[in-house]
């Protein structure tokens, strides 16, 4: 068996500061560009808790370590410009150093995946336990019977009866067995029903509110119908549809019941009440739900951006990730004030990839609708330059001339197909990727993104053969 | 009904189960492993057979697992697999007041689930919480009564504890049909056979209760030797 690492979590402890300590948003990101094969950097880029004592600023033991020896006696506190240009020499010099004192240079916790600045987390060797006997389970290898029970679970929402168990025991070709069983509960209410697992691992993303629904099952004010986005996401994750057209779609689906199913509505079967004309239309991007929700009354939907980057993309502005600012941004066209020095890092990256949202109705004019002339028409008094902000932004640094391009951006990055990967690993394990897993779970991301095209079930009959989830 | 005994069960079914802290338990080895030294090791291989410490002094080495990572079943699986062990449609495991699914409704939150409509929950908690043991143990239970009454009703046509013969309350609990009643909950529950040491810990489970000189012995018996192997970590976990 292979050799793993045990990621132990638990925070570590605080040192003392000997000089005013600052957060800085570009930090990560520049952890990143010097490691850049470290599991930190793998699905997105390094916690606060990387150089942090829980909420920045304070550093833990690595942070002060590293701001020991980021231009010292340099005036405090340092520009982000300064501070980019020191940080990986900073770094450099205590690679071969133990911050938390685990036993662990930083080097090895950073290329480890663990936390360099938290005495608890380290990487530890494990072995397998090969000299004594377990009936239940074959500890040290993949195990099927274990496999067998785990997906019935996982994918059927139910353990197999001690019958069906007793069949896959004495089973032949267990291998082939395995994905005859996955195919079966995929196709299960518990996975695609409403309310199914596939379904639930939406809520996050569509933030559903039943006071405000509109259609079947409404409330009190109904403002949009989130069954469509649901159904649009169920749809792109099942078969072996393009889980990007989640993104990118410029249909809608229908949901049947007994049993569930969706397929693309046509003219003769219209959909609810989605009104973007089908050249504007972005997936759960432009449902009327989503743009009623995130847009509302606002000229510069930033909110919208965001969710739209944390729920599909993995990045979660709010906590520092993704932060790659453009230059000459932000331009604070609505007048919010974000060019303010603690928030201009941030939104000199939001901004742009805000800009393509601003020519879709929220809650103003024709809710849920593209209008390219919105700004003036709804936001004459936002700021005395807002009839100048472009309808193209930025996206992962690469220019979008509106919405429709910022989906296929989006859908085609690495960082759709890892969050896309991360959400399944994280439903099936109940786990965050640990450091010892992280090679299958980079090789099923890639995988994703390759010779399964896109096919989120594709991905998950490999996910169920990897060591992470095959081994007890 | 029997409060002194339960409590004895409820307590010994928080060994079985470990604690509930936490989704991702990170157990000694194998979902039993924790009692192993007192002769509760025996856990289905891969042919069913099982194994025997029979004085919980020494045995052979356990393999341990080195990842050691187990997941609470949570609300909608929790449901099935109990309507499935114990032959209940899902929709009459415990209901509030006879109408309002424990499950579904009342407990989902406690058991892991989400609401996301009204509460805005999306997401189920990381780790389970102090009401999830209680609410998880109130519907084990609820369905183990259920079970024990239907089965007394009708030994014959018995799904689990089949042709018992009860006398004035009492069971004969030397009988092949006890100890075939405690075969068949084991493999409908845990997918395996009992081990020698679980199934005398059963059959003195009822000696225990019989001692309490409670009215229904036998009925008692059903219940919680059901609500014991339902509520162990390998049932409530995987």
């Amino acid at each position: 068996m292979t050799m793993r690492w045990l990621h132990l979590g638990a925070l570590g402890g605080v040192l003392a500061l000997a000089s005013p300590a600052v957060a800085k948003p570009v930090a990560p990101a520049k952890v990143c560009e010097v490691y850049p094969d470290s599991p930190l950097c793998e699905t997105s880029v390094p916690a606060c808790a990387f150089c942090h004592a829980g909420n920045p600023p304070p550093r833990n033991a690595f942070g002060a370590l590293v701001e020991a020896n980021l231009l010292p006696g340099a005036p405090r506190p340092l520009s982000d410009e300064d501070f980019l240009g020191a940080l990986g020499t900073a770094l450099e010099a205590v690679e071969g150093e133990d911050a938390d004192g685990d036993g662990v240079t930083n080097l090895v916790e950073i290329m480890a995946g663990t936390l360099p600045g938290d005495g608890s987390n380290y990487p530890r060797e494990l072995g397998c336990d090969e000299g004594g006997t377990n009936p239940g389970y074959d500890v040290c290898n993949f195990d099927p019977d274990f496999v067998f029970k785990k997906l019935n679970l996982d994918f059927c929402g139910r353990s197999p009866t001690w019958e069906a168990m007793e069949t896959f025991r004495q089973t032949a070709d267990k291998k082939a067995a395995l994905h005859a069983e996955l195919n079966r509960c995929l196709d299960s209410e518990f996975w695609v029903g409403q309310d199914g697992q596939v379904w639930q691992l939406a809520h996050r993303k569509i933030k559903p509110l039943q006071a405000i629904k509109a259609g079947e099952d409404s409330g009190p004010i109904p403002l949009g119908d989130y069954y469509d986005d649901y159904a649009l996401f169920v749809y792109s994750q099942l078969d072996d549809h393009d889980a990007r057209e989640v993104l990118t779609a410029d249909y809608f689906i229908t949901r049947r019941r007994n049993p569930t199913r969706y397929e693309v509505a046509t003219a003769a079967d219209p959909i609810g009440d989605q009104d973007v004309d089908q050249q504007y239309r972005a997936g759960v991007l432009t449902t009327k739900w989503n743009l009623v929700l995130n847009v509302m009354f606002t000229a510069v939907p930033r909110t919208a951006a965001a969710q739209a980057m944390r729920a599909y993309l993995g990045i979660d502005i709010a906590k520092l990730e993704g932060i790659m600012p453009v230059p000459n941004e932000p331009q604070d066209y609505d007048e919010k004030g974000v060019t303010a020095e603690a928030c201009a890092v941030c939104h000199s990256t939001l901004d742009p990839v805000t800009y393509p949202f601003t020519r879709y109705q929220g809650l103003t004019g024709s809710s849920g609708t593209y209008d390219p002339n919105r700004i003036q028409r709804s936001f004459p008094n936002e700021g005395v330059r807002i009839d100048e902000m472009p309808e193209s932004g930025v996206l992962l640094g690469q220019p979008v001339a509106n919405l429709v391009e910022w989906a296929q951006v989006a859908a085609n990055s690495d960082a759709f197909a890892k969050a896309t990967a991360n959400d399944y690993w994280t439903l099936v394990m109940g786990r965050d990727v640990q450091p010892e897993e992280l090679e299958e779970f980079t090789a099923l991301w890639q995988a994703f993104r390759g010779r399964h095209n896109y096919s989120v079930e594709k991905m998950l009959h490999q996910l169920i053969e990897t060591e992470a989830y095959g081994v007890p | 009904m029997f409060p002194k005994r339960l409590i004895t069960v409820l307590a010994a079914g928080a060994l079985l189960s470990g604690c509930l802290a936490s989704e991702n338990l990170n157990p000694t080895g194998t979902p039993d492993s924790g009692v192993s030294g007192d002769g509760d090791s025996g856990v289905a291989n891969g042919d069913g057979g099982t194994v025997e410490n029979d004085g919980g002094t020494t045995g052979p080495a356990f393999a341990k697992s080195s990842k050691a990572v187990l997941r609470f079943k949570r609300t909608t699986r929790l449901r099935n697999d109990i309507s499935q062990v114990l032959g209940i449609p899902e929709g009459e495991i415990c209901n509030e007041l006879g109408q309002y699914s424990c499950t579904d409704y009342v407990h989902t939150i406690s058991l892991g689930g989400v609401e996301a409509y009204t509460l805005g929950i999306n997401e189920p908690t990381a780790d389970t919480t102090v009401t999830t043991p209680i609410a998880t143990e109130r519907v084990v239970l609820s369905a183990c009564e259920r079970r024990a009454r239907d089965d007394m009703a009708a030994p014959d046509g018995a799904l689990i504890f089949k042709g018992l013969v009860v006398t004035d309350g009492k069971l004969d609990v030397g009988s092949a049909e006890v100890a075939q009643s405690i075969d068949t909950l084991y493999k409908r529950a845990l997918l395996r056979a009992p081990s020698s040491a679980e199934v005398s810990h059963l059959t003195q489970l009822y000696r225990d209760i019989e001692a309490d000189q409670q009215p229904n012995p036998a009925r008692d018996w059903a219940i919680l030797t059901c609500f014991s192997v339902l509520t162990s970590m390998e049932s409530l976990f995987y």
